[in-house]
């Protein structure tokens, strides 16, 4: 059956919400996050501070750089906490099948919903209705019959945009694109896929299957499939706490590969332990490495089962540790973390509701 | 007031007020109930509101009056009282005397004017029906209704007339959102309609307790925002709740998976797995394939039960989750001696039915089970 998947993405949510309680600083440039005197980044940009090339992620004293007059706040973390509950309320109005990615973004299975509509482009346009009457704040929304594709026609019409890629026009809406719009490709993966002379997702889409993984191994097989427009996978419900990590900063960078496995495997070791005493399992490892230059990469791997078994867990970790440049390039912190709970105790079923016309 | 009265017509008069008045309520006076000696009868009265009583019992009254008296006590000691004629005088003061035998009780009361006066009823219609087949219809909806009051449609059931083939019926529907309940039959006369025809819960679970599977029939009819039921020499009256049932004519009523299970063998296995299903949760899974159907639960701290029923079976085999609380009420309800289960896909409405009767149907949603 074909579903229907809404992405919703907030429009620059934390600095959104700062404008709409404080008229002053409507059509400023606003900045949330660390303040230009300090070390701290920039975590969301209004979009009169975007202009100026303002983006999350970049330190504050450059966003300072580039538009002097940019005000810069500290964030309220519990008010964007509360003004997202309320936004998740609206969600959940509509469909029980809501993957929250952050507080200001999530994934609706709207193929079955709660408000009766039979396309995905009513209910996003009830939900962004809602937000914006309810909340005063805007949403951009993607609508597509899979994840990835819902999310990239997120992006599409920022601010404030709608975006519909019907089943028959998914293929003609990502074929153009660059290939690093597909979930999952990060700089090292691009990286490998350029010098395989793969730019677009129609230059990956082409290739055989066996081109594909002898050019860039196994987890070029499962780009190649959302290239030709297969993403099976679910809109995640989840209940509870979402993963378990836990991260360590060295004193003094690091590159001794062999201290850096060990290290991995006792932190993964650490939050089995803890997983267990709960009864809980999880089934996807990811893994955080921060070179000496600060730049940030995550590595992740599904495993066929839950589990919480710390030397399974530590293996995966490790393996994640050794694809990066870990050793090659010094490192300054990791991270593991063990998340996809659900085979656990904390599974638990739960009851659908009629689907009435109102 | 002075009268004499048959002991145990007495009794059963007010054995029917026991689960209509206000046992803690914040006005007293709603915990009692009203008796007024008239021509040749007792009438008893009750209410809390919401539900009302009017019967009368025959009595040789010498003379005229009324009071009214704590409901539960004067039951109390009518029950006990040794012989089988009872004298009701109203002594000094608003109390009650009851003789009978060698017993005589002095009661406390109430003076009658201050006991509410029931709200005047203007009938727009009425119709007759049979006193079981009104049962029936409210012991298939009933159990339907929700139980929490976050939306009022769904806090009682909503009555309509249809046009069915064999003629007009009377339908009650009612849902709590997971489930559905639909129950019709026929009747005799004018069903007006009112602009609220949602039956609440407790009128639903007054009906339920005082009619009988008899016959006879009784007269419905409806007014402002209220309905009432009269029966020989006693008559209901139900104010209707405020509320817009929802739209669930376009609901998908099942599909092309459908299976057909002995009533009695149904009920019992689901008995037997209730035992092991959590309080709360209550889903289990059902497998049905060509032949059979498997129900299995595995809870982590009660053990595990597996079960295989013989069914007949047409479409795809599919495994889908139920509440089953929810199913076994459904079944129970059902009047026949099979159930037809009808599904579309796990996720998607089914439709309990008795497959050889169209008098009532349910439709479910199941539980997702991951």
């Amino acid at each position: 059956m074909t579903r229907k998947i809404i992405h919703v993405d907030m429009d620059a949510f934390y600095a959104s919400v700062e404008q709409r309680d404080d008229p002053a600083l409507r059509g400023r440039p606003v900045v949330v996050g660390g303040t230009p005197d300090g070390r701290g980044v920039v975590a969301a940009a209004s979009y009169e501070a975007r202009r100026f090339g303002i983006k999350s992620a970049m330190s504050a004293s450059k966003a300072k750089r580039l538009c002097p007059e940019t005000v810069f706040l500290r964030g309220d973390f519990a008010k964007y906490r509360r003004v997202s509950r309320q936004v998740f309320a609206i969600f959940h109005d509509t469909t029980e099948m809501v993957e929250g990615l952050s507080l200001d973004e999530a994934f609706l299975d709207v193929t079955e919903n709660k408000v009766g509509l039979s396309t995905g482009t009513e209910v996003a346009k009830i939900v962004r209705k809602r937000i914006f009457e309810e909340l005063h704040l805007t949403a951009s929304a993607g609508v597509a019959p899979m994840k990835f594709v819902a999310k990239i026609a997120s992006d599409y019409r920022k601010p404030d945009g709608l975006t519909v890629v019907p089943p028959h026009r998914v293929l003609e809406f990502i074929h153009p694109l660059p290939i690093e719009r597909l979930w999952g490709v990060g700089p090292a993966t691009a990286k490998r896929l350029h010098s395989a002379g793969i730019r677009t997702v129609a230059d990956l889409a082409a290739l055989e299957e066996h081109q594909v993984s002898a050019r860039i191994g196994q987890r070029g097989l499962y780009l190649h499939r959302m290239a030709n427009g297969h993403d099976p996978r679910p809109v995640r419900a989840r209940t509870g706490r979402k993963s378990r990590g836990s991260e360590r900063t060295f004193s003094e960078d690091v590159d001794d590969i062999e201290l850096l496995r060990r290290r991995m495997r006792e932190q993964a070791e650490k939050i089995c332990d803890g997983l267990a005493a709960k009864g809980e399992k999880g089934k996807t490892v990811v893994i955080k490495v921060r070179y000496a230059d600060f730049t940030t990469i995550t590595r992740s791997r599904t495993l066929p089962r839950p589990t919480s078994d710390g030397r399974e867990v530590a293996a995966v970790a490790v393996a994640l540790l050794d694809e990066t440049e870990a050793g090659i390039r010094a490192v300054r912190l990791i991270g593991v973390s063990l998340g996809g709970f659900g085979g656990g105790r904390s599974s638990h079923p739960h009851q659908l509701f009629l689907p009435f016309e109102d | 007031m002075d009268l004499f009265i048959d002991r145990d017509a007495l009794a059963r008069g007010l054995a029917r007020v026991q689960g209509i008045v206000e046992r803690r309520g914040t006005h007293p006076v709603l915990s009692h109930v009203l008796l007024r000696a008239r021509d040749g009868s007792l009438r008893v009265t009750a209410t809390d509101t919401e539900v009302a009583y009017i019967g009368d019992i025959a009595a040789n009254v010498e003379k005229a009056g009324e009071i009214a008296v704590d409901a539960a006590h004067f039951f109390q000691v009518v029950r006990t009282l040794p012989d089988a004629t009872v004298r009701l005088v109203m002594g000094a003061g608003s109390r009650l005397e009851v003789t009978s035998g060698r017993a005589f009780f002095r009661l406390p009361g109430t003076a009658a004017e201050e006991y509410p006066a029931l709200p005047a009823f203007d009938g727009r219609g009425s119709v007759t029906v049979s006193e079981g087949e009104l049962l029936r219809l409210v012991e298939q909806t009933a159990f339907a209704v929700s139980t929490d009051d976050s939306r009022s449609g769904f806090n009682g059931a909503d009555i309509k007339q249809i046009e069915h083939v064999d003629g007009a019926r009377m339908r009650f529907i009612a849902t709590n959102g997971h489930r559905l309940a639909v129950a019709s039959s026929s009747f005799e006369g004018d069903l007006a309609v009112t602009p609220r025809m949602l039956v609440p819960r407790k009128a639903l679970a007054v009906m339920k307790k005082l009619l009988d599977a008899e016959e006879s029939s009784v007269e419905l009819a409806f007014g402002d925002g209220a309905m009432r039921l009269t029966r020989g020499g006693e008559t209901f009256w139900f104010r209707m709740l405020d509320g817009d049932f929802p739209a669930w004519e376009q609901l998908p009523r099942g599909g092309k998976q459908k299976a057909v299970v002995l009533k009695d063998e149904l009920t019992s296995t689901l008995r037997r797995v209730a035992i092991l299903v959590q309080d709360k949760v209550r889903a289990v899974k059902f497998a049905f394939t060509d032949d059979e159907l498997q129900i299995q639960v595995h809870n982590v701290d009660r053990g595990e039960v597996k079960e295989a029923l013989p069914i007949e079976f047409e479409g795809e085999p599919i495994t889908i989750g139920f509440n089953v609380k929810y199913l076994a009420e459904m079944v129970g309800a059902l009047k026949g001696d099979k159930v037809q289960l009808s599904m579309a896909h796990p996720l998607g409405p089914c439709e309990v039915s008795d497959p050889d009767s169209d008098d009532a149907f349910f439709i479910i949603m199941p539980m997702r089970l991951d």
